[in-house]
């Protein structure tokens, strides 16, 4: 990268309001390391607790969402790291908490299903659907988190969350982008 | 009865059991990579001791300062364990606390009353940290 790039990119970050942003492998190691840093840095932004702990919560779903779905960028052997970039940012309403990885292209048509009914439920909802979920015996092989971690994000949101896929149509026996981002 | 205590690491919770005392106790946080694999032993751990049906009173003391939504689903299989105990007379009293500033756990606390009546919740609020 040219001198004059990284130049443009920390301004970039800056203009956009970026307070944390980490992109590539994630594991258990990188995510304990990050959630402190996480925490130091929303304490020197000024959130405040119940914010702070939103902000926080949302973000490990996201980290827990990649490295259960995340598939591999790119490379074709070696381990099996799962990639993402996750990222949080002051906005217009609050923070913003983001969130982007590759994940299998069949599973894109459950994924956006659940997005949509996730984004169609006021609060209320939201918080029924999860104590459902929590009680709920069903073990689905294809949702480690049985739809809880969405849930928790739409409980911790201001507004419903706004997803991408890219590209989308998704390309067939390959890899989807998706992009989630959650205003607290 | 089988006493264990598992050690707490920054992304799981340290876990105390000792049936002698009557006291299960869980503190620190809880967001694993592999939920349901650091809680299946544990799950078994006290099914053994409640099984055995020797206790008549058990003090669970919950702690946890964040958990991730894995971990709420596998502390409902911790309090499915504990109110059929419960119900079969061992007197279970769980304190569950929370910051105030914390409303999912608040919640949550409430929903554990409503949904496992023969476990006696008592809310602890801790003042926001």
């Amino acid at each position: 990268m040219h001198i004059d790039r990284f130049n443009q990119f920390v301004a970039d970050a800056g203009s956009s309001g970026v307070v944390f942003y980490h992109s590539g492998p994630l594991d258990e190691g990188t995510i304990a390391s990050i959630g402190a840093l996480l925490r130091l840095r929303l304490q020197q932004e000024g959130a405040s607790g119940a914010q702070s702990r939103k902000v926080f919560a949302t973000f490990m779903e996201m980290a827990q969402n990649i490295l259960h779905y995340g598939s591999p960028d790119g490379a074709d052997t070696g381990p099996v790291a799962k990639y993402g970039a996750l990222c949080v940012a002051h906005g217009a309403d609050g923070f913003e908490v983001m969130c982007g990885n590759f994940m299998d292209s069949a599973q894109v048509p459950r994924v956006r299903q659940r997005l949509e009914a996730v984004k169609g439920m006021e609060h209320e909802h939201v918080r029924r659907a999860y104590r459902e979920q929590l009680a709920s015996d069903q073990e689905d092989p294809d949702s480690k988190g049985a739809g809880l971690g969405l849930l928790t994000m739409a409980a911790s949101a201001k507004a419903p969350i706004e997803y991408v896929f890219t590209p989308d149509p998704p390309v067939q026996d390959g890899n989807t982008f998706l992009y989630l981002k959650v205003i607290i | 009865m089988d006493a264990f205590h598992v050690p707490a690491t920054p992304l799981t919770p340290e876990v105390r059991m000792n049936p002698a005392d009557g006291l299960l106790s869980m503190r620190g946080e809880s967001y694993p990579e592999h939920v349901l694999s650091f809680y299946a032993p544990i799950l078994e751990k006290i099914s053994t001791v409640l099984d055995a049906g020797k206790l008549t009173l058990l003090r669970v003391d919950m702690h946890i300062t964040y958990y991730n939504s894995a971990s709420a689903k596998a502390f409902h299989r911790i309090f499915q364990l504990l109110d059929k105990a419960a119900e079969k007379g061992c007197a279970i009293q769980l304190l569950w606390h929370f910051d105030e500033e914390d409303d999912m756990a608040r919640d949550m606390g409430r929903d554990i009353r409503e949904d496992f009546p023969s476990i006696n919740v008592v809310d602890v609020m801790l003042a926001a940290s």
